[in-house]
């Protein structure tokens, strides 16, 4: 390698020696170029000034002819008009004004200027002007007969100037291509020596400077030869250090296996290469079972050992051929190139056996077992982003069936997810477009018949699916906490249907609404709740408030707290579903409730099934020792409602009454028939156990 | 077909006091007379003849009057010809814009006059230059012996580099027609 100094002063003489040549090609070229735009220019002048010369006069002289003769014509045609030659006034008058025109072209401008300079063509010019001005009144009166004496006026005015202006025109026709000759004849003789030399004198400097050229171009390639071997070795030294950059943009530093950067590109071209030979791949997503476990018992360090460790072990079970990358944490992904069933099962197998064998740690021994899902090309997917997915969902499903598992990836493993996905999207999207409505279910009272109230249920109209349920997409909105503006919309949408019914002047009902555990949970809802009833301008009293029972046993105290501020309000509360969670009895004593609601399960089999009886008669007996409203959920039939009317219960509601119903045939239900005929208890009753 | 037009406005006048009423009825006359002249407008194609005729390529004509070309944004361009003395005021719509207005922006046309004299217009020079069809010159609407009514001009002052003996070819008095390529 040469010492830096020799280089720099190499390139400075380089480029000295290079500016006196370049200069002077630039000169060249330069005069070159000036000379041929000269002699362009010097063409072009002398083009126009013949154009100029020749076409304008002769041009409007033959113009001039024409038109006197179409005009003469057209007067001919107009008086004597025949089946196939006619002319308009409209177009006399034309031809007339056109005439006008291009006489006076003779006088104005610089364009013919030069004609009138011609005595001949000055006196013809004067002649033709006044005659017009003669015709002009003559026309304006002319009538398409032959014999009008107009017309044989403007014939004899005009009549002396046709034959006179033909010639004229000729004449200058012949002078002009004379004169044309003469400065064509007269630039051949004189310009060209001139305009031909310059050119001539460049092109010879150019093909001397071309020479000159040559040689230095030698001289510098034997240069150049020397700054390109320099040139190599500090490239050399570059590559080096890209290549490790390279290798930290695409390797995991922990364990140096490939990251996820390079294992889709693997990946990617491992799917080129056996789509065009037809091969197969696996990919095997990988995670350890309890991983956390270790990582906290055994701290950061020794985890980050035990993922040395376990790639080791894995790189070992596999060709030179396959990938072990690490994504990140606990997550691997084998890539295997080229194999069938049998192979990618001798190479599970193989990582079974390796991983099983105890790691060393700070002087114990630590079992670990992993999950593995599988997926294969071209089997399952044929792109490296579903493979990958695909594996995935694979190693999920074989974690939920525990440790130490191997899953293949089966059609349909993703299916659950995208139907989940795409039914979030919709829920968000029918928020927003008000695809979402509050249906009502009457609450009747069981002694006189009376719809005391109302128990709001939400509904979503689907476009394309129809009717969904609720138990489908609210579970989906809890997890999403889509539960919040809908629970929002909900309450408000409650309270303003019931303060609508108040306003119409309907008996006041209360309004049912049922509170999600998510919704339960929130720090603001005893606000929410407040800003409904102020936003409809209800009282708290018409707001009942339905919580279900597991919900309450989730945080006990939480619940109380969270209840009491409710209660607060003014609102009334109420427990759903009664009798189906785990409710401990020793608590209901201290929740704030209101009410209770018998759920439907008990209530269907009343009659039927004497534990079910049994167990309805027991809450109701409870509610009332407790001094709770008691309210029977799903009355369906006559026998189901008399045994809860013979046991006291206070409130009912279900299809026996009315289906859930939209606002406006509550409205038509209320004005019509407010009450339900309650059948009348049966001295001899079967079913009730006196 | 389609057919450009302008309405005409009432010019006002001041009346003396006592005359106030018959004042309020008669603008209340031409107003009502406006709005049935605006009716009568649109039901008569167009009002005054037809003195520029553009057609489009699918063959479709659209017919100017005076008035159209008027109503339109106009250009004032000061320049000599070689057919005037002096520098002359041609009033004019900027062609270019019209071509745009008509959607047939980015095409060559041909220019037609009363006297059968015919040549092109490539669009690279309508679009740089203000070149305008102009309809007034000093202020005159121009008789056909005065080369009008209509005359293809270029700002042969304002761009001297235009006053070249082609361009000068293309400035085409007694204009009739324009055919879009």
């Amino acid at each position: 390698m040469m010492p830096t100094s020799t280089t720099g002063g190499l390139r400075r003489s380089f480029s000295e020696r290079r500016t006196l040549p370049t200069l002077s090609l630039v000169l060249a070229l330069l005069i070159f170029l000036l000379s041929l735009a000269a002699s362009y220019r010097e063409l072009n002048r002398v083009n126009d000034l013949t154009n100029l010369s020749i076409g304008h006069h002769t041009h409007t002289l033959f113009k001039t002819y024409e038109e006197l003769d179409r005009f003469w014509d057209s007067l001919r045609i107009y008086v004597h008009p025949d089946a196939l030659t006619e002319v308009s006034r409209e177009q006399l008058l034309l031809d007339f004004e056109l005439l006008l025109s291009r006489i006076s072209l003779f006088e104005e401008g610089e364009a013919n200027r030069d004609l009138l300079e011609s005595l001949e063509v000055r006196q013809f010019h004067h002649g033709l002007k006044e005659a017009l001005a003669k015709v002009e009144p003559q026309l304006n009166w002319l009538t398409p007969d032959p014999l009008d004496p107009r017309y044989q006026a403007i014939r004899e005015l005009l009549q002396p100037y046709r034959q006179p202006l033909f010639d004229l025109a000729r004449e200058y026709l012949i002078s002009a291509e004379v004169r044309g000759d003469q400065i064509v004849r007269e630039f051949a003789e004189n310009s060209h020596l001139r305009y031909w030399a310059m050119p001539a004198i460049s092109g010879l400097l150019l093909l001397l400077l071309y020479f000159f050229q040559l040689r230095q171009t030698q001289r510098l390639a034997a240069a150049l030869k020397l700054e390109s071997r320099q040139l190599r070795d500090s490239n050399e030294r570059l590559f080096r250090a890209t290549s490790t950059l390279t290798f930290q943009a695409t390797h995991d530093p922990l364990t140096a296996l490939p990251n996820r950067t390079l294992l889709q590109d693997r990946l990617e071209q491992a799917i080129g290469q056996a789509q065009q030979a037809g091969g197969r791949i696996a990919v095997i997503a990988l995670d350890l079972d309890r991983f956390k476990a270790v990582n906290d018992s055994l701290g950061r360090n020794m985890g980050d050992e035990v993922l040395r460790l376990v790639a080791g072990r894995l790189r070992a079970c596999v060709g030179d051929a396959d990938t072990v990358a690490r994504l990140d944490g606990d997550e691997f992904v084998l890539l295997l190139t080229d194999t069938g069933p049998d192979s990618t099962a001798e190479v599970l197998n193989r990582i079974v056996v390796a991983l099983r064998r105890p790691f060393a740690m700070a002087g114990e021994e630590l079992f670990i077992t992993v999950g593995m899902g599988v997926s294969h090309y071209p089997g399952d997917s044929s792109t490296a982003e579903h493979l990958l997915m695909n594996a995935d969902a694979a190693l999920y499903r074989a974690k939920e069936q525990g440790r130490d598992r191997i899953q293949h990836y089966l059609t349909g493993m993703n299916a659950g997810e995208k139907i989940r996905m795409k039914l979030e999207r919709e829920l968000r999207l029918a928020l927003k477009q008000q695809q979402l409505e509050l249906h009502y279910q009457p609450q009747v009272d069981l002694v006189d018949g009376r719809i005391f109230g109302v128990e709001a249920l939400l509904r979503w109209h689907h476009p394309q699916r129809g009717m969904i349920s609720p138990g489908e997409f609210i579970p989906l909105a809890e997890e999403t906490g889509l539960i919040v503006p809908i629970g929002e919309w909900v309450l408000a949408t409650a309270c303003r249907q019931a303060m609508a019914w108040q306003a119409q002047g309907l008996p006041p009902l209360k309004m049912a609404v049922n509170l999600s555990p998510r919704q339960f949970q929130l720090p603001g809802l005893v606000a929410q709740v407040a800003k409904a009833l102020k936003m409809a301008d209800l009282p708290p009293e018409y707001l009942e408030l339905e919580l279900t029972e597991s919900l309450l046993m989730r945080d006990v105290e939480a619940a109380i707290e969270a209840m009491k501020g409710l209660r607060k309000l003014g609102v009334s509360l109420s427990i759903d579903d009664f009798g189906t969670g785990y409710s401990s009895l020793s608590y209901l004593q201290h929740f704030p409730l209101n009410q209770l609601k018998i759920d439907r399960a008990f209530v269907n089999d009343v009659h039927l099934k004497p534990g079910a009886g049994a167990i309805a008669r027991a809450i109701i007996a409870m509610s009332k020792s407790l001094q709770l409203r008691v309210v029977a959920e799903g009355i369906e039939t006559a026998e189901q409602l008399v045994f809860l009317r013979t046991h006291q219960c206070d409130q009912g509601q279900g299809y026996y009454f009315s289906r859930p119903l939209p606002a406006r045939e509550i409205t038509a239900l209320l004005q019509h028939r407010p009450c339900f005929e309650i059948p009348t208890l049966n001295k001899t009753e079967p079913a009730g156990g006196r | 077909m389609q057919s450009y037009r302008s309405e005409g406005r009432q010019p006002m006048t001041t009346e003396p006091p006592r005359e106030k009423l018959i004042l309020y009825l008669a603008k209340g006359l031409s107003s009502l007379l406006a709005i049935l002249l605006i009716f009568i407008a649109q039901t008569v194609q167009a009002q005054g003849p037809a003195v520029l005729t553009i057609i489009h390529h699918d063959n479709k004509q659209i017919r100017f009057d005076i008035a159209a070309l008027e109503a339109m944004d106009t250009l004032i361009l000061r320049t000599s010809t070689p057919w005037s003395d002096g520098v002359q005021t041609f009033t004019g719509v900027r062609l270019s814009q019209l071509l745009a207005d008509i959607g047939a922006q980015h095409h060559d046309i041909e220019a037609q006059a009363l006297n059968n004299y015919k040549t092109g217009l490539d669009w690279n020079t309508l679009a740089n230059y203000p070149v305008i069809i102009a309809f007034k010159r000093n202020g005159q609407p121009m008789r056909i012996r005065d080369k009008g009514p209509l005359w293809i001009i270029y700002p042969l002052d304002d761009y001297p580099e235009l006053r070249t003996l082609n361009n000068e070819s293309k400035m085409v008095w007694q204009l009739h027609r324009l055919v879009v390529r």
